[in-house]
């Protein structure tokens, strides 16, 4: 994956920060936008799993390169 | 050998804790992650694991008391048990303030002191900082007058205290059975134990969802029974001889008696450890414990994952863990307990101190994620 409509750099933050913000930066996206998400934090593969499921955005993919998690979520 | 049955008791603690830290890691079990997914995401499935192990614990304690295999009555002195979870006289402001400072606090710092053991297993030094500060807040509470001067002096007065009314304990138990003026019995208190657990078993299996997911049932289950083995070590025959035997000490160790797993009160005890130059009667279970879980995290990260080394990003990311350390070490000693001290160990034990503080760390975690957001839903991009 390499195309987003925005970027969020999570890197060195802990739970329940990385969703928080990431849930203040869909707010202001439209519908069909794709947020790109950076995160360290190992519990936030099951986090951003959860939270795509529950709000229905789409995890269009999750993925673990060079020490850090890689997100695309897609805004319904 | 004078210590052989402490250093035993010692060794299950550790063992036990290491089990503890690695599910933990696996299944992210952790209790501020678990109000996080229900408050910011609605989701319940880790809220569900965290009650399964509540469930688990408080059946397995009542099969445990019914049978008379533990003895949980030392948990209403001071003088037997580390703490008291069961003491006569319910301080009920220091559990709802305590809980409410805790609950505020490991949402600051990125998850409650279990959580921040299993991270620092996990290479992250954000946790050092958090346990340094959390043991040293910990330690000024459990040995200091800071306690009492800035807490307990006004909250004692108004206490209530059950043996004026001639109930011995604060467990649900004893204070219907006392004030309905019937008598209190092992049977009583196992057929209320299934009264709690029941109805919240049946919530929790509710969800297809939890039901089929294998990591999060089984770290419930698993977490649970942990807490139910803690108590039949300190409280069982083998807890009852090392009590007798402590009687005849020269020096007796610190913080002996009943006990199951808790991680607040243990790292201000880690403090006097290193204080008193590693002196052994300062070596207490909860020592064990807070080393097993930090050294379960760290084995199951080293053969399944990678260490991940990790420190803090601003000054801001900084203070906000240094507060919350600092709120989790004084609320947790105010409220004799954390999420799992309190919301696992101690309300297995079906006392109204313990019901009452999770209420309140669950309220307070609760509170300050809403407020974080509401504060960055404010702030200017």
């Amino acid at each position: 994956m390499s195309e987003y409509t925005e970027k969020f750099d999570a890197t060195g933050l802990n739970c329940p920060l990385p969703i928080l913000r990431s849930k203040k930066v869909l707010s202001s996206m439209n519908t069909g936008d794709v947020l790109y998400v950076i995160a360290t934090d190992s519990g936030s593969v099951k986090d951003f799993d959860a939270f795509c499921k529950q709000t229905g955005n789409q995890l269009l993919d999750s993925s673990e390169a060079d020490g850090k998690y890689h997100y695309y979520i897609k805004k319904a | 050998m004078d210590l052989d049955l402490y250093s035993q008791s010692l060794l299950w603690a550790f063992g036990l804790s290491i089990v503890f830290g690695a599910i933990a890691n696996k299944a992210n079990f952790c209790t501020m992650g678990a109000v996080s997914d229900w408050i910011n995401i609605g989701d319940h499935n880790r809220m569900r694991s965290w009650l399964l192990a509540i469930v688990t614990a408080i059946i397995g304690v009542g099969i445990l008391e019914y049978s008379g295999s533990i003895d949980l009555s030392l948990t209403t002195s001071n003088e037997t048990s580390n703490p008291p979870y069961r003491s006569a006289n319910f301080i009920w402001l220091r559990h709802l303030v305590g809980g409410l400072m805790f609950g505020i606090g490991m949402t600051l710092a990125s998850g409650c002191g279990n959580k921040t053991l299993v991270r620092l297993g996990e290479g992250n030094m954000k946790s050092v900082v958090v346990l340094t500060i959390m043991g040293i807040a910990a330690w000024w509470m459990l040995f200091s007058d800071f306690g009492y001067l800035v807490f307990l002096q006004w909250m004692l007065p108004v206490s209530i205290d059950f043996s004026s009314q001639g109930i011995p304990s604060q467990d649900i138990t004893a204070v219907l059975s006392g004030l309905a003026g019937i008598e209190s019995s092992a049977a009583l208190g196992f057929a209320i134990a299934l009264v709690v657990a029941v109805p919240l078993l049946i919530w929790i299996l509710r969800a297809q969802d939890f039901r089929t997911n294998l990591e999060l049932v089984s770290a419930g289950l698993v977490i649970g029974m942990l807490i139910v083995i803690g108590w039949y070590i300190t409280t069982g025959p083998g807890g009852l001889e090392l009590m007798d035997e402590l009687e005849f000490m020269d020096e007796r160790p610190f913080f002996t008696g009943a006990q199951s797993l808790t991680f607040i009160g243990p790292t201000g005890h880690i403090a006097q450890y290193l204080k008193e130059g590693f002196s052994a009667i300062f070596l207490t279970f909860g020592i064990a414990t807070v080393f097993g879980v930090v050294v379960g995290s760290f084995l199951y990260t080293l053969v399944f994952r990678k260490v991940r080394i990790e420190w803090f990003v601003s000054w801001n990311d900084f203070l906000m863990h240094a507060i919350g350390a600092l709120l989790m070490g004084i609320g947790g000693v105010l409220a004799m307990g954390c999420t799992i001290g309190q919301g696992i160990t101690g309300v297995s034990t079906l006392a109204l101190g313990s019901i009452l503080t999770i209420v309140a760390i669950i309220s307070g975690s609760a509170a300050t994620m809403k407020y974080q957001y509401y504060l960055m839903m404010r702030e200017d991009d």
